[in-house]
């Protein structure tokens, strides 16, 4: 599962990781992808933390709370962030799997994805 | 201990102190004229000269001071003296109307209240000291006879209510008045405290406002730049079927162009924030040699096909620098960066350091196009670059420098450059050692 606002950018998300043989599906904002996250049950969220309504913050550790989602990876996105490293303090504070920075490279991600849920 | 006294004392010289003392001193004179003219009139107190000599004498004293602080001679030494001269003459007050029968003790109060405000206790018990002594020393020459017994203006005689009278209201004068002073001062300076205060306020706000304007501002204009950059990997990559060549290497292009538009964008939202003063210097041992390293080698990866030798030499023995390694490491890269973009195919670029006296000295030297001399001073300014005209041959807005001297000077170091036309530049940065 993808919650991305930015349509371009969820779009190209989505093509390369369908094109790598995923099932994606997108929420366009933070409380969409709750909903989403729980009618649906994906085995991984790649959530961007600047979001409508919910940021991803919050979207993260509310999945976390959830039952399906305690083992569920999700990686933070965001183009706030310079440095990684501070990013990815953030985001293990937050007990999200990962961070990536935005822009970043879709092989990075698709590398990400494989090692957190073992392949599509 | 006279040593620590002297400066104790020598610390009150401040002329806002100083001049403070000499225009209270003016209005007490003032004050007391006007007493004492009151005290003659009604023929409550016989006039003597000795008032006349009283009221001179102070006002000598403390036009000497003024004249002290006004040419900056002598000024802390002038109002010391005329400070002494209040005791003397306050003593020389009490003495003629009445020495110790006098009911103008309490003006020795007016003294302790100004200087327990305006200096500090050294000064303060000093001078109260020395008129407890003139006091003292009034009474013992008058009860020997040395100095004649003048009659008070109101006879002590036990139970009188005239004496008790004067003597309450004069302590209330010489309380009332500077107490009154006191409490202006207290209201200003709690005036003062509210202004900072709801000013700090307001700064705290704003900083909170700027950070969040600039995270804003940075995911405005870091998002799309995914978008481009994506798109451009999908139809490479092959994702929206084979590409042919030409679709490739216009995505590269596309690419490559959304990669410089991103760094560019970087280095301005660093530029601001370093404005904003939020970054954070965060030391560590860092190892010179590995980091110029590394950086040769992320320099092989900037040069976009150029066709450069990229040389390291680096000092197998250098000590390690207590500093920001990541900041470090940009400095050094925008180094290389503007060396590879100012040197032609053919040239050369070399990453140098060695150890200095209590530094590390890292130079980077291409064999490039140069700088005039004239430029020299004005490589690291902002936005500045050697040919500003339109019809130039090299790209880039002027801030990799820029921000390489912001970044050395956060570190406390320095940075420099050596350069000859047509043969190339050196920039040189040192490091302290920490």
């Amino acid at each position: 599962m993808i919650v991305e606002d930015d349509a371009l950018t969820a779009l190209v998300l989505s093509e390369y990781l369908t094109a790598h043989g995923y099932r994606v599906t997108v929420a366009v904002n933070g409380v969409d992808g709750i909903n989403r996250f729980n009618l649906e049950l994906p085995d991984i969220a790649l959530v961007d933390v600047l979001l409508p309504r919910k940021d991803g913050f919050e979207v993260c550790s509310e999945i976390k709370l959830t039952h399906h989602g305690r083992f569920t990876p999700v990686v933070l996105m965001s183009a706030v962030y310079r440095s990684l490293e501070q990013a990815e303090t953030h985001a293990h504070r937050l007990l999200a799997d990962g961070f990536l920075v935005k822009p970043f490279d879709l092989d990075l991600l698709v590398s990400r994805v494989n090692a957190l849920v073992g392949g599509p | 201990m006279i040593r620590t006294l002297l400066d104790e004392l020598a610390r009150l010289r401040d002329p806002r102190t100083l001049r403070l003392g000499i225009v209270s001193g003016y209005a007490l004179t003032v004050c007391f004229a006007l007493l004492l003219w009151l005290a003659v009139a009604t023929d409550a107190l016989p006039w003597h000269p000795v008032f006349a000599v009283l009221l001179g004498a102070k006002l000598t004293t403390n036009t000497l001071a003024l004249i002290g602080l006004r040419t900056d001679r002598l000024a802390l030494e002038l109002g010391g003296i005329n400070v002494a001269m209040d005791a003397v003459v306050m003593t020389g007050a009490i003495w003629a109307t009445g020495d110790t029968a006098s009911p103008l003790l309490a003006i020795y109060t007016i003294e302790i209240m100004v200087l327990a405000l305006l200096t500090n206790l050294t000064c303060t018990v000093l001078i109260g000291g020395f008129a407890m002594a003139l006091y003292v020393a009034m009474g013992i020459l008058v009860a020997r006879g040395t100095i004649p017994h003048l009659p008070p203006p109101v006879e002590w005689s036990g139970r009188s209510t005239t004496y008790l009278t004067t003597a309450f209201l004069f302590t209330a004068f010489v309380i009332g008045a500077p107490t009154f002073y006191v409490a202006g001062i207290l209201r200003r300076l709690k005036d003062n405290e509210r202004r900072l205060e709801t000013k700090t306020v307001a700064l705290i706000e704003a900083s909170k406002e700027k950070a969040q304007f600039m995270a804003n501002i940075t995911h405005e204009l870091r998002t799309p730049l995914m978008g481009i950059m994506g798109l451009s990997d999908l139809v490479s990559k092959g994702i929206y079927g084979e590409a042919t060549t030409r679709q490739r290497t216009a995505m590269g292009e596309q690419k490559a162009s959304a990669t410089r538009l991103l760094s560019l964008i970087d280095d301005l939202l660093q530029l601001a924030s370093h404005d904003a003063g939020k970054v954070a210097v965060k030391r560590e041992p860092v190892d010179v040699a590995e980091l110029l390293t590394s950086a040769a080698s992320m320099a092989q990866w900037l040069l976009g096909g150029k066709q450069l030798q990229i040389e390291l030499d680096a000092e197998s023995s250098l000590p390690a620098l207590d500093s920001d390694r990541a900041k470090l490491s940009q400095i050094v890269l925008n180094l290389v960066s503007n060396a590879i973009k100012f040197t032609a195919d053919g040239g050369s670029i070399a990453l140098r350091a060695r150890a200095i006296e209590g530094a590390v000295e890292i130079a980077i030297e291409d064999t490039g196009v140069g700088i005039p001399a004239s430029e020299l001073d004005r490589v690291f300014d902002e936005f500045h670059q050697v040919d500003g005209s339109s019809s130039r041959e090299f790209g880039g807005v002027g801030l990799g420098l820029a921000l390489a001297r912001r970044l050395v000077e956060m570190l406390g170091g320095t940075i420099g450059v050596r350069s000859e036309l047509g043969r190339g530049s050196t920039f040189t940065v040192r490091m302290p050692l920490g």
